[in-house]
């Protein structure tokens, strides 16, 4: 044999290790670990067929091909299986045709669920449908879906593919077809811009050349509301519209001597929470989207800032200085059983309350700079969620609750970042100018 | 294609000749044996027949079989020998750190069953597990 000189070259030149044995494979000693990189907390490894497709739909089909393989690492839930490793085709069958997939091939080779899929030309635009198999039982997790739009979109069709899938295996869509508004300076001037939830596809949503601050969507997903000094060089709200252009001023029946910081929705839509100086005093209002009902949550002699709503829309919490330095606080809704729930620290801001209502996120000052930790609403547990020299500030919650976006000082310059709520799978979504006060917004479908 | 010191070609061996696997175990594998009974696999072939103990596997493994003509397949899939390296390679970087177990037909070629095993190592399995019937 050729390769005999060569073999025997090598084994003098190293420890031999044969082993003939009846014992179970893990008992050998000294087997090299091979660490996947960024493997932790991924639970599933999707094998992927790219979408068969008619001529007319070639380039969908790839764009969705790499959306939604994007979108399923995105999810932190899924590993995706190189297509080197593929025994069966790299391209899906048609699902018209398709019978069951030969299940060992793909779990042989690692994988443990099977994404196939079709994109059609139809007359509207495209038309996309997919086929989930669990290959370890063999059983189709989702028989056939359809989504269409227009080839320009092709990249979402893939995302809400990939939310679909994550829907099926863990009773809660993903969250890669959902968007980020946020604050940037890269145009010259602060303005709301929107991007998609893994960082794609910015986009400005307002041209004031003022300054804007504080957006917040509605929890339709319709509509931003935000700060500017757009209107007499006074802070005030403005409401930018999908599809809309103007940003339309809101609040008007409001006197214009107040200065109004921050509005923040409530989950049902209807109310405003709102950070509102009259007379000299910074206090929380309350008032219906319209601007009416006005009234006051919080009368003192501190400052009341920063509210968040709990997900049931029941109680608030807020920051405030009564006690001397900036700290966490719990009220109701009417404004009635406040509650200090922070202790620690001497810098404690911008509360975030998760969509299970079981912790709120925020941002406390270590030093000269900010971390992110949690502390449930009960205020027993505290504990750090994202700790770095550099500042970590704003945090916001994805829908699902399994991420936060942040902003992060790490780089230099502020950037939007998102993690896992266990501290993973750390990524940033923005790179040009300075990106500030990320918002999160609702499922859009 | 079998050499000449490996015995008149159609008697079945009764067991596992280990010595022309000397070669073979001096890429620094750890092989060891394991009972048929454990492995549903597709592909039809006659295994050697040994007295070793069964062992109890905590996964679904990764199978190449090697059937009587030498023709190579990982899972239920014929795979050209001269890519099974690298199609080994990239299945073991998504399963992970895994021994490889190989189920040969008892009359496979010697040749054939050498460089399945050449590939597997190459590929970067930590052992090799020969999949053998209980006698």
């Amino acid at each position: 044999m050729s390769s005999r000189v060569e073999v025997i070259a090598l084994a003098s030149s190293l420890v031999v290790a044969v082993v003939l044995l009846s014992a179970p494979p893990a008992s050998g000693q000294g087997r090299p670990t091979i660490s996947i990189a960024g493997a932790e907390g991924q639970d599933y490894k999707a094998a992927v067929q790219r979408f068969v497709a008619d001529p007319g739909a070639q380039q969908s089909a790839a764009e969705i091909h790499v959306a939604l393989r994007e979108a399923l690492e995105f999810s932190s839930l899924f590993a995706i299986v190189d297509e080197k490793a593929f025994l069966e085709p790299i391209r899906s069958p048609e699902l018209e045709r398709a019978r069951t997939p030969r299940c060992p091939n793909w779990n042989q080779i690692g994988a443990d669920v099977l994404v196939q899929g079709q994109v059609s030309t139809t007359a509207e635009g495209i038309r996309a449908e997919f086929r989930l198999w669990d290959v370890n039982t063999c059983k189709a997790l989702i028989r056939g879906k359809r989504f269409t739009g227009r080839p320009k979109h092709a990249g979402r069709l893939g995302k809400v593919i990939a939310d679909e899938i994550v829907a099926a295996l863990t009773g809660r869509p993903g969250v890669a077809d959902t968007e980020i508004a946020y604050i940037s300076d890269r145009s010259g001037h602060r303005e709301v811009w929107v991007m998609d939830a893994d960082g794609d596809g910015s986009r400005a949503a307002t041209s004031n050349k003022s300054i804007s601050s504080f957006p917040n969507w509605s929890p339709k997903g319709d509509s931003v509301v935000y700060t500017s000094y757009r209107y007499r060089n006074r802070p005030w709200l403005f409401v930018v519209s999908r599809g809309a252009r103007s940003p339309g001023r809101i609040m008007r029946s409001l006197a214009l001597d107040h200065r109004m910081y921050r509005g923040v929705y409530s989950p049902s839509g209807d109310q405003l929470a709102l950070v509102m100086s009259v007379d000299g005093a910074t206090e929380i209002h309350l008032a219906n989207s319209d601007g009416k009902k006005l009234r006051n949550l919080t009368r003192n002699r501190g400052i009341d800032v920063s509210p968040a709503w709990s997900p049931d829309g029941e109680r608030l919490a807020f920051v405030s200085d009564r006690s001397g330095s900036p700290q966490l606080f719990v009220m109701s809704a009417d404004g009635s059983s406040v509650r200090r729930l922070t202790f620690d620290g001497t810098y404690n801001t911008n509360p975030a309350w998760s969509p299970d209502g079981r912790w709120i996120a925020y941002e406390t000052r270590v030093k000269s700079q900010f971390d992110l930790w949690l502390i449930d609403p009960s205020g027993r547990s505290n504990k750090p969620l994202v700790t770095h020299r550099r500042s970590d500030e704003h945090p916001s919650w994805s829908p699902d609750g399994s991420k936060l976006a942040f902003t992060s000082t790490r780089r230099g310059r502020a950037d939007i970042y998102v993690i896992d709520v266990d501290g993973s799978n750390l990524r940033r979504l923005t790179s040009e100018g300075e990106n500030t006060a990320a918002d999160w917004g609702p499922y859009r479908r | 294609m079998a050499g000449p010191g490996l015995g008149r070609e159609h008697r079945p061996l009764a067991e596992i000749n280990v010595t022309p696997f000397v070669d073979v175990m001096l890429v620094l594998l750890i092989i060891f044996m394991v009972t048929a009974p454990l492995m549903q696999q597709g592909i039809d072939v006659d295994l050697p027949e040994t007295t070793t103990t069964a062992i109890r596997l905590e996964s679904e493994p990764l199978v190449v079989t090697v059937k009587k003509d030498g023709t190579p397949f990982v899972a239920n899939q014929a795979v050209e020998m001269s890519e099974l390296t690298e199609k080994l390679k990239a299945i073991l970087d998504n399963r992970g750190d895994e021994n490889v177990f190989l189920r040969a037909d008892e009359n496979a070629p010697y040749g054939a069953v050498a460089k399945v095993m050449a590939a597997i190592q190459n590929a970067g399995a930590p052992g090799i597990g020969i999949i053998t019937d209980p006698e």
